[in-house]
């Protein structure tokens, strides 16, 4: 069973998704706030890490940015998660190190996919 | 001093010149004249003297003949004859003596000249013809002698003044000359200077101003002209100069406008980044949940509704969230498109903030915070929009619960008069994270929260304070705030409570008019008539579709509000008969109904259309933009020049109609058909043929109930004045 980071501070959001990846035959961790994420993913690296980008303390783009720069996290795929749908954040996303990017509200199957997809290709 | 006078003294100055010049010419020129005048005299003087010496010499000599003659014995030597014209020459000769003894003594200075005494010889030689004895030849000799030396004497003297005045002549020439060379030097060299003085300084004035001229033309709006005194010239510098401040000060409020424009645009633009973000948090929830349920429905047998109960609350939650946000974002662009009524009421303060502090008690306890309120009501009741007020309220208050956790809120009401008017003050403090100094200017701008993160960390539209402060300045009041980061933040929201005297009452105190209201619900029937009869309307209620077209036909309303949905004749086919009736078709018609087919109601000839449940405010707002436009009615004016035009637009009444009008027989087609019309006016028309067409259209049963009033003739316009004076009249 594999194990994916959910970073997502809206409480609602995060339920939904952990449980609906969960249903799917994942195992979830959930943080809170970006630097909770980094710090779980220090203690024991997850498969793969969907964050969220707007988030308190230290927020999705400084995640991807510190995650891609240390050496024992940066194999650990990133999908970017964020409700701003506009053009460029897409190239934000991807410019801070994140491996995919995908907006809120989540299509499941599309999401998946993007999952699989990563997991796929590190194994 | 100023540049005319210089100008002034400088011509002065000139002016007294060119005078004295002239002065000093006048005067010489007289002199001359006078010495030109003796030296004449004397030089004749001279020559009278020079003959009377001749004729003297020649007597003379005649004498000493005559004497001769007697000497040698001659008795007859002498005639008659000849001893008589010699007498009378002599007495020439005493004349001319006299005369000229006169001249002498006029023309030549006492002592400056000697007396002829020619006298005594004269005699001499009277007594010697007349034979009368007397002096010898000897004597006459010695005396003549003596007055030819006195004679040239004389003589000597003339030509010595002669001399002496052609001298002086010569002087006051030469000197008048000089003089006259000297004033011309004088003004040459005034007029050079002065002209030198005036141009240079001119000169430079002209620089100065034109330096600063394109200082300021190449945006240097800071350049000042410096101080060039007094005269017209620093007045125009000190003029260019108010000219700059007043640029520099327009050029700075341009370019804090554009700034502003620039920062709005850039709130605008985060503002729907902001927006798609939070509108998509909750969209997630909903979708994310029930198609969760869905699956969990399809996959899992054994579900029972308590499973489902808790993701259902969610999906609820997310749904009201997403209806807030909207509402915020309608609520804006209601204020900022200036659609948003007032509905003002007699309110009991009290109830209404007992009302506030209720609902906001769950955000408190969210945040651990303790709301504080403390009333000092002196009016039990006031005059406000309450809803507005309420909506105010809840929004200071719940920002203070959002922004401050474990402290207190303070809800503090009191009243306040000052210049003659009472202000409700409701002041909400917080102990909360607070505002900096520039978070605080920006409090209150659309589409802006302190900052992105804050709107992370707290949500929110960012909407609620704009839209409060844009309540509060609808219902003419204020709010300002004050804050200091880490320190709590203070909302004051200031309220004028007496509004009777204010602009805001007029609109109600105005209306006037007849409403006819068709709705078969009594509950909203009554509900509409009372909002209505509030605002002054005269309004009749009829609760089904044959009773309200029977009663527009009785009372033939201003203006029908009309429900959609009712028993037996429903409302659409009301509106038909109510366009089909030849006086009710121009009346506005208000549909309410409860589905929004909007741009059907409009199709079908409705004026306005509202959606079911219709607030009072809206109500009475729309009313009152259909009410004008229509209180009196369409004017068809055909007329080719204006005259006409001209008439009625200064009778009484005219403002208002609205009045179309042409002189184009097509066009007038075209209304015809396009507009409801309640008065045709024609005036004189060349092309007669079409014009009698048209009366002939006119009279037909279509057109019988407008009135077409005419004038075929120019003449007739001052008839067709006074029958349009008492129609327009009677239609006010």
């Amino acid at each position: 069973m594999q194990t994916i980071l959910l970073v997502e501070d809206n409480e609602m959001n995060r339920d939904m998704l952990s449980r609906r990846l969960k249903r799917k035959g994942y195992e979830v961790l959930l943080a809170v706030d970006g630097q909770q994420g980094i710090d779980m993913c220090l203690q024991s690296p997850p498969a793969l890490m969907l964050l969220d980008m707007s988030l308190p303390v230290k927020d999705g783009w400084q995640v991807a940015r510190e995650m891609k720069a240390t050496p024992a996290l940066q194999h650990i795929p990133i999908i970017a998660l964020t409700a701003h749908a506009m053009a460029d954040d897409r190239q934000r996303a991807l410019l801070a190190g994140c491996d995919d990017y995908d907006t809120k509200p989540v299509d499941l199957p599309r999401l998946l996919g993007k999952i699989a997809h990563l997991l796929g290709a590190v194994e | 001093m100023s540049f005319t006078r210089r100008l002034t003294l400088s011509f002065v100055a000139i002016l007294v010149l060119s005078l004295g010049s002239v002065l000093i010419q006048i005067w010489g020129n007289d002199t001359r004249r006078r010495n030109v005048w003796l030296l004449q005299h004397v030089i004749r003087t001279q020559s009278e003297l020079n003959d009377f010496s001749q004729r003297m010499y020649s007597a003379h000599r005649k004498i000493l003949v005559v004497d001769a003659l007697a000497e040698s014995g001659a008795q007859n030597g002498v005639t008659a004859e000849e001893r008589n014209e010699l007498l009378s020459g002599i007495e020439a000769l005493a004349a001319l003596e006299e005369e000229l003894s006169g001249d002498l003594q006029e023309y030549l200075e006492e002592g400056g000249y000697e007396p002829l005494g020619a006298s005594f010889l004269l005699e001499y030689w009277q007594q010697f013809l007349l034979g009368s004895g007397g002096p010898t030849g000897e004597e006459l000799q010695r005396e003549y002698d003596a007055l030819s030396s006195r004679i040239s004497a004389n003589e000597w003297y003339l030509l010595a003044r002669s001399d002496e005045i052609n001298m002086g002549l010569r002087e006051v020439v030469s000197r008048t000359n000089k003089v006259a060379l000297g004033v011309f030097l004088l003004a040459l060299i005034t007029t050079f200077v002065l002209g030198y003085y005036m141009t240079r300084y001119t000169r430079r004035a002209i620089r100065q101003l034109q330096k600063g001229t394109s200082e300021w033309g190449g945006g240097n709006f800071d350049y000042s002209i410096g101080d060039m005194g007094h005269d017209e010239f620093g007045q125009l510098a000190n003029s260019f100069n108010d000219m700059a401040a007043s640029l520099r000060q327009a050029m700075g409020r341009v370019r804090e406008a554009s700034r502003r424009a620039d920062a709005a645009n850039q709130a605008k633009s985060g503002f729907l980044a902001n927006m798609s973000h939070e509108l998509r948090t909750p969209m997630n929830a909903i979708i994310g949940y029930s198609e969760m349920l869905l699956e969990e429905i399809a996959e899992e047998e054994q579900l029972s509704v308590n499973d489902l109960q808790p993701d259902l609350e969610k999906i609820q939650l997310a749904g009201k969230h997403l209806l807030t946000l909207i509402n915020d974002v309608l609520d804006i662009s209601k204020i900022e498109s200036g659609r948003m009524a007032v509905y003002w009421e007699d309110v009991a303060l009290e109830t209404v903030l007992r009302d506030v502090e209720i609902t906001v008690a769950p955000l408190m306890e969210k945040n651990g915070n303790t709301l504080r309120c403390e009333f000092n009501l002196q009016n039990a009741r006031i005059r406000t929009d309450v809803t507005r007020l309420r909506q105010i309220l809840l929004n200071l208050l719940s920002n203070a619960a959002k922004f401050t956790r474990a402290g207190d809120v303070h809800l503090t009401v009191s009243e306040l008069a000052e210049g003659g008017r009472n202000y409700l003050l409701a002041e909400v403090k917080d102990t909360g994270i607070g505002m900096s100094e520039e978070q605080l200017g920006r409090v209150f701008d659309a589409f802006v929260q302190a900052d992105l993160s804050t709107t992370k960390q707290y949500g929110g539209s960012g909407l609620g304070l704009t839209i409060s402060r844009k309540f509060a300045e609808l219902l003419g009041g204020t709010i300002t705030a004050s804050s200091e980061l880490g320190a709590g933040s203070r909302f004051e929201l200031r309220l004028p409570i007496d509004v009777s005297d204010s602009k805001f009452a007029n609109l109600e105190k105005n209306a006037s008019g007849d409403i006819l209201v068709i709705d078969d619900d009594l509950a909203a029937l009554d509900l509409s008539h009372r909002a209505l009869s509030r605002e002054g309307y005269r309004v009749r209620t009829a609760s089904s579709g044959a009773e309200g077209l029977a009663m527009a036909k009785e009372h033939r309303p201003d203006l029908v509000v009309l429900d959609v949905m009712m028993p037996g004749l429903d409302g659409w086919q009301v509106l038909h008969s109510l366009r089909g009736d030849a006086v009710l078709g121009s009346v506005p018609v208000l549909m309410l109904s409860m589905l929004n087919e909007h741009d059907l109601g409009l199709l079908l000839g409705a004026s306005g259309y509202l959606v079911k449940p219709v607030e009072s405010a809206e109500l009475t707002a729309v009313v009152r933009d259909l009410l004008p436009a229509t209180a009196v009615g369409n004017m068809l004016l055909i007329e080719e020049g204006d005259i006409l035009a001209q008439v009625i637009e200064q009778l009484p009444g005219a403002e208002h109609w609205k009045i179309y009008h042409t002189g184009d027989l097509a066009r007038v087609a075209e209304l015809l058909t396009e507009l409801p019309w309640q008065l045709i006016v024609m005036g004189p028309h060349n092309d007669s043929g079409q014009i009698s067409r048209l009366v002939a259209h006119l009279r037909t049963e279509h057109w019988r109930t407008v009135p077409v009033l005419m004038a075929q003739a120019e003449e007739e316009i001052q008839s067709l004045r006074e029958q349009l004076g008492a129609y327009l009249n009677r239609g006010v």
